[in-house]
């Protein structure tokens, strides 16, 4: 009896959902864009999933009459890239290998920067701070030549550890700026009290400031996972022949001059190369979101 | 815990700290005996936290030393000066449990298990939070919260507690009571105990002794006593006590039938008052008088024009005029005044101060 009652005057009280014309023209003009974003999404995953000859009827809109997967088993492991016929999936691990140490040697990296810039202040940590910023905005083709200079001296050229290098170096200013405006939000009293606390250096990053940096960790390590497995100069680059990432395997068996093009393995290999940043965003988006509001630009 | 004669002697000598331009504490010295309780009093931004946060090591002085005991730490790691500092925001390790942060410290200095929690428990039982200590801090109120900063703080066995406005952001019964509980460990550790604070009531209620600071100088160090009877200045007479001392300028007047002090209109036998320099006639001064010691007197010689009375319980604080000179005078609650009535008052001469009106110093 009660139930219902209440039941019904909640439903009383209700406000009614006005439905307003900015509202429908919001969600259309919403509607139209994801649209706009989504059908390559769309025609890549349906001509991968498309026999040759159904390519080859043209159109590229039209629904796979039946399910095919054999371009995907191709393109992961036997398309051809240049002699190897191995598909992406060496570029794959190849990328894992890359983007595991990197991932985690530049965030630490960042974020100790990022710590030091916001709690031992020393003096022209301003300066230096600039100097890391406007090492962001020196476009990569400028530093190319020196570093492969340098790299080649030290024998870090074409190896793992020197990719691995290039990329921390590379995400250091976007690291180290987000890790400085996350820190500088929280009370610097916490850090005194660790201080007093007898915490050293690495025990106050470590024992208190790592723990209380869980929303910005997820933002870096999305904005670098993505920033990573996206690139293709720097491992073409500095990768070395062993240790080609995904994009690179990507576009040689995309660009292989044998036989015809075979649309559907390409596209099925392009789809396999999207897949670890997409799945990213997929899970985190929402992380990513709250993340970025967290470390808000300040100070 | 129950032995415990963990106390040192602090002292800052010649600190000086610049900011840039900005010169925060001038030259400041200051002596803190074993076991004393002394609070640093002062406005915002006068530099108080800046001198707590030399004493703990967590900033530099720009010159000057700091001695613990027959110790230069003057360069010294916080962790190695035997110090424990509450905080006004507390401070805690949001993703710690009241019992990780009550033995953080302990474990960094790798004092054995069964010790810290031993210690912990001591700490837990002295503060009562026993309940509390598998809870993470964002699950306690404001005064849990600061029970555990002073728990941390505890648990470290210091020599010298530093405390930076731990009760600022308390509500008024919350504070009064760990006030209470304050004195009391102070009590029971007899250890050192440095405290700032803007609130008097605290510093009065607390103290051994207080040094009130003005932009980065001491301009008395006395007990509260001495504080609230003998102001050194204007500014600490002015500052300590509620509602604030009256001041009037007037001159001083050398007749041969004694001394005076006059304004147009008040006139004031000043016979009694002991001054540090002789006072000359016709000397502008600054009288400075607290509410209490002026009193309706219906043979006092003074008119007085009642202009507000505020009924605070315990006390009348009655807001009026003598002829242009605005006074403010303390009366018992059950006197008969009432607003806008004329009635005379008189002066207890215990009561007088006079002060410089250049140099604001005491005469
Ligand atoms: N890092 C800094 N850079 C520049 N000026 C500073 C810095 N830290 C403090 N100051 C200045 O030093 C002065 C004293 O600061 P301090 O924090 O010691 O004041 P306080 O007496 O503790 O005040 P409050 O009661 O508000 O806490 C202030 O005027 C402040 O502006
Ligand atoms: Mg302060």
């Amino acid at each position: 009896m009660t139930m219902t009652q209440s039941s019904s005057t909640s439903s009383l009280n209700k406000p009614k959902k006005i439905i307003s014309k900015e509202r429908i023209a919001i969600y259309l003009f919403l509607i139209i864009c994801s649209l706009f974003f989504l059908l390559p999404l769309y025609i890549v995953l349906v001509t991968s999933l498309k026999t040759m000859p159904e390519i080859r009827m043209g159109n590229i809109m039209s629904w796979p009459e039946t399910w095919n997967t054999d371009a995907w088993v191709k393109a992961w492991s036997t398309a051809c890239t240049g002699l190897q016929c191995e598909g992406v999936s060496v570029g794959f691990w190849n990328s894992i290998k890359i983007l595991i140490p990197s991932l985690f040697v530049s965030i630490m990296s960042g974020a100790i920067c990022g710590y030091v810039l916001s709690y031992w202040r020393f003096k022209g940590a301003e300066l230096f701070f600039g100097i890391i910023l406007f090492g962001a905005f020196i476009p990569y083709q400028a530093l190319i030549y020196p570093m492969i200079k340098i790299f080649a001296t030290f024998g870090l050229y074409g190896t793992l550890p020197g990719i691995i290098l290039v990329h921390t170096i590379f995400g250091l200013p976007i690291m180290t700026l987000i890790f400085r405006n996350y820190y500088s939000t929280l009370p610097s009293e916490i850090f005194k009290a660790a201080r007093v606390d007898g915490a050293g250096f690495f025990g106050v990053f470590f024992h208190v400031l790592l723990p209380m940096s869980t929303p910005i960790l997820i933002v870096a390590v999305i904005l670098q996972v993505t920033g990573i497995w996206n690139d293709f100069l720097l491992g073409l680059i500095f990768g070395g022949r062993e240790n080609m990432p995904m994009t690179v395997q990507l576009n040689n068996i995309v660009n292989s001059a044998r036989g015809a093009k075979e649309y559907n393995v390409n596209m099925a290999a392009t789809f396999l190369t999207a897949l670890v940043p997409l799945l990213v965003y997929f899970f985190s988006g929402r992380w990513f979101v709250r993340g970025i509001a967290a470390g808000a630009v300040k100070g | 815990m129950q032995n415990n004669t963990n106390t040192a002697h602090v002292s800052a000598k010649d600190l000086s700290v610049s900011f840039g331009k900005v010169d925060v504490l001038k030259k400041l010295n200051l002596e803190i005996n074993k076991g004393e309780f002394l609070v640093l009093l002062g406005a915002s931004g006068c530099g108080k936290s800046t001198l707590l946060n030399i004493f703990a090591g967590l900033q530099e002085a720009t010159d000057g030393e700091v001695w613990i005991d027959d110790r230069n730490v003057t360069y010294m790691e916080p962790k190695d000066r035997g110090i424990a500092m509450v905080f006004q925001s507390y401070a805690l390790y949001p993703k710690m449990t009241v019992r990780g942060n009550l033995s953080f410290g302990l474990k960094m200095n790798k004092t054995p298990k069964d010790k810290i929690n031993e210690l912990v428990d001591y700490a837990a039982r002295v503060l009562q939070i026993e309940n509390l200590l598998d809870r993470k801090p964002g699950e306690l109120s404001g005064g849990q919260r600061q029970r555990v900063a002073i728990g941390r703080a505890l648990v470290r066995k210091a020599d010298v507690f530093l405390f930076d406005e731990p009760l600022s952001n308390l509500d008024a019964k919350l504070r009064s009571e760990l006030r209470v509980e304050l004195k009391r460990l102070h009590e029971e550790l007899g250890a050192t105990m440095i405290y700032v604070t803007h609130d008097q009531v605290e510093a009065l209620t607390l103290a051994d002794r207080i040094a009130v600071m003005k932009a980065g100088v001491i301009q008395q160090l006395g007990t509260p006593d001495e504080i609230y009877k003998e102001p050194a200045t204007r500014y600490v007479a002015q500052f300590v006590g509620m509602p604030s001392m009256n001041f009037v300028t007037g001159k001083i007047i050398n007749t041969s039938g004694g001394t005076y002090f006059e304004n147009g209109d008040i006139k004031i036998s000043i016979d009694e008052y002991v001054s540090k320099q002789p006072l000359r006639d016709g000397q502008t001064v600054e009288l400075g008088i607290r509410p209490e010691h002026v009193v309706l007197d219906v043979e006092g010689f003074n008119t007085f024009n009642v202009d507000i009375i505020e009924k605070l319980g315990s006390e009348l604080i009655v807001w009026g005029k003598v002829g242009s000179t605005s006074l403010t005078l303390r009366a018992e609650p059950e006197s008969s005044v009432a607003s806008k009535e004329i009635r005379k008052l008189s002066f207890k001469s215990s009561g007088l101060n006079f002060f410089d009106p250049e140099t604001g110093l005491r005469l």
